[in-house]
């Protein structure tokens, strides 16, 4: 983004490096278009968005062998920007998959829905592919406003209003942290370029050395909102809690996926190699008070949409794990965990889409513990399956899951952090506890009282299901597929 | 006017702003708060901007205006369709889910 460009006549544009974010923005006007000439069934604008989804991968995948960049390194489609991309992709399909199937249960989401779902889509991908703080900004904010309407698209569910509310105060909070982390970031280093910043960073003194140390640290307090890291957590619970299913499902893989690939990329890049070590530790005491709040907090609830919350605040702290390492070994370790736990957290709640509805009163019944109880003698397959995610969730073979933590907590011993990757191990253990009893409610409590609503067709609504089971064994037996896609050079 | 001036009206601007977001309780102005949070930031990007001579920081300042009003555009309508389900828009009264 140098000034003199803009006179001296600035270079092409390669526009082929914005082609998925625009085939995905295209989609979501043209379904919003279709949406308000005509009432079309949902069922249509769900299989279009996929559609599009599958395009977007496609232009995402077709620049593999060659890495573009567009704007001066403002769009930047390398290895990285591609797997990290692919996750968003991913968790927008699977929620995609999953809401299908569960919209006929709560007929007051319109179908704008799809719409948003593949503008925040877009937003990740920009995000993830930004090697600029400005992309990275817009990418930020161009994912979280879809996702603050869709929190509340039960309007005359007070749950779903409040989970809203508390997502776009908390989330525009966060934002005035990350914009002004940015303008002094952008004062001590003369550009909102990465790569600009290392290079400032190295030789700043003085005033200029003030002004970047305060803007990183206001930039990771807004990004550490973003993937709900302690303590910048409590608005996690509420908001999953209170979201349509598949709504929440989205926040806990999509948005985790994003926010996690743009910190690698914040701290990989704007900290290069010479890494501050007291930004290691800072970053390192964030990752133990992530996990053991999360997992202690989970221990406590019963509502499996709230369980999952706190699940995920402890997932965000074993991925810091891989981000304190600041070597490659842990960013893959942290691209491959993503992927795992996508699939794992999507399984979990298609699951609870498959039984979860509107009750009397308007309340939203099927997520609550009790209301599993039971479940594997009703649904003996559904069961299984919310079994099997729970199990790769705890870390246990031959689950994705596992062959995650195992990476992840190989890269940290790999970097001299034995400490780090033993407090991780040890907070496995005691999430175990809570997945645990999951399990032991759905395969051994009875019923008691009310039965869920039964799923309206059941063939569609299990499709993510089964895809989520396909991946997580995957991953769990082969992990291979995923790992030799990164033995090229990720950055 | 010196730089320095400058950063620290925005510095005291970025302060209002979080103080009322942490101590108001009207939804409203909570978001008025968040706006004056944005504005601050938009206001050092400016200063840097003069300082440094380079045109980048006042692009992104306009980005920061877009971004601000589509988030005030959003929050006002959730905060509509609370009112109505409501009668209120004090966020003392978002206490369904325990915080």
């Amino acid at each position: 983004m140098s000034p003199a460009n803009v006179w001296t006549g600035s270079p092409p544009i390669d526009w082929a490096a914005l082609f998925p974010t625009m085939v995905l923005v295209v989609g979501a006007l043209a379904l919003l278009l279709a949406s308000t000439l005509r009432r079309l069934p949902m069922r249509l604008h769900g299989v279009a968005a996929l559609a599009f989804l599958v395009l977007a991968v496609v232009a995402s995948a077709a620049g593999w062998s060659h890495p573009r960049s567009a704007f001066d390194g403002l769009v930047v489609v390398d290895h990285f920007g591609i797997l990290a991309s692919a996750a968003a992709y991913l968790a927008c399909a699977l929620t995609v998959l999953m809401s299908l199937d569960y919209l006929d249960r709560e007929p007051e989401i319109p179908p704008e829905y799809y719409s948003l779902l593949l503008i925040s889509t877009a937003g990740m991908g920009l995000m993830v592919t930004s090697n600029s703080l400005v992309g990275i900004f817009l990418g930020l904010e161009l994912l979280s406003i879809p996702l603050y309407v869709m929190a509340g698209l039960v309007r005359s569910r007070e749950r779903s209003l409040e989970a809203s509310m508390k997502y776009f105060l908390l989330g525009a909070f966060s934002t005035g942290f990350l914009v002004y982390g940015i303008a002094f970031l952008y004062g001590g280093s003369g550009s909102f370029s990465l790569e600009q910043l290392v290079l400032a960073l190295d030789r700043a003194d003085g005033q200029q050395a003030r002004w970047l140390l305060l803007g990183l640290g206001l930039v990771l307090v807004g990004l550490a909102f973003k993937v709900g890291a302690a303590p910048f957590h409590c608005w996690v619970p509420d908001v999953y809690e209170g979201s349509p299913v598949t709504v929440a499902s989205f926040m806990a893989t999509g948005t985790k996926a994003a926010a996690f690939a743009a910190l690698l990329r914040v701290m990989f890049h704007g900290f290069g190699a010479n890494a501050l070590a007291e930004w290691r530790e800072a970053l390192g005491v964030l990752a133990v008070l992530t996990m053991v709040l999360g997992n202690f907090l989970a221990l406590g609830q019963s509502n499996l949409k709230r369980l999952i919350a706190y699940s995920s605040i402890a997932h965000a702290g074993y991925l810091l794990i891989g981000v304190v390492t600041f070597s490659t070994a842990g960013a893959e370790s942290v691209l491959f965990y993503l992927f795992s736990y996508i699939f794992m957290t999507a399984g979990a709640f298609s699951v609870v889409a498959l039984i979860a509805g509107t009750g009397e009163g308007g309340e939203e019944v099927g997520a609550r513990l009790s209301d599993l109880a039971g479940l594997g003698r009703r649904r003996p397959l559904l069961a299984a399956a919310l079994c099997l995610f729970m199990l790769s969730l705890a870390g246990i073979p031959p689950t994705g899951g596992f062959v995650a933590k195992f990476y992840l907590f190989r890269s940290a011993v790999e970097a001299d952090l034995m400490g780090l990757a033993v407090i991780g191990l040890l907070n496995s253990v005691l999430g175990a506890f809570y997945y645990m009893k999951v399990v032991v409610t759905v395969t051994m409590r009875d019923s008691e009282g009310t039965t869920p609503v039964p799923a309206a067709s059941p063939t569609l609504a299990y499709a993510c299901v089964v895809f989520s089971i396909v991946g997580t064994l995957i991953l769990g037996l082969y992990p291979r597929v995923l790992t030799r896609l990164s033995t090229q050079p990720l950055f | 006017m010196s730089l320095v001036w400058m950063l620290t009206l925005s510095t005291a601007l970025f302060t209002v702003g979080v103080l009322g977001v942490l101590l108001r309780r009207n939804a409203i102005v909570i978001l008025m708060a968040v706006e004056i949070m944005l504005n601050a930031a938009n206001l050092a990007l400016i200063a840097f901007s003069r300082h440094l001579g380079s045109a980048d920081g006042q692009i992104l300042a306009f980005f920061v205006m877009t971004v601000a009003a589509a988030e005030a555009a959003v929050g006002l309508a959730i905060v509509l369709a609370i009112f109505r389900l409501r009668k209120s828009v004090n966020v003392d009264s978002l206490n369904r889910m325990k915080w």
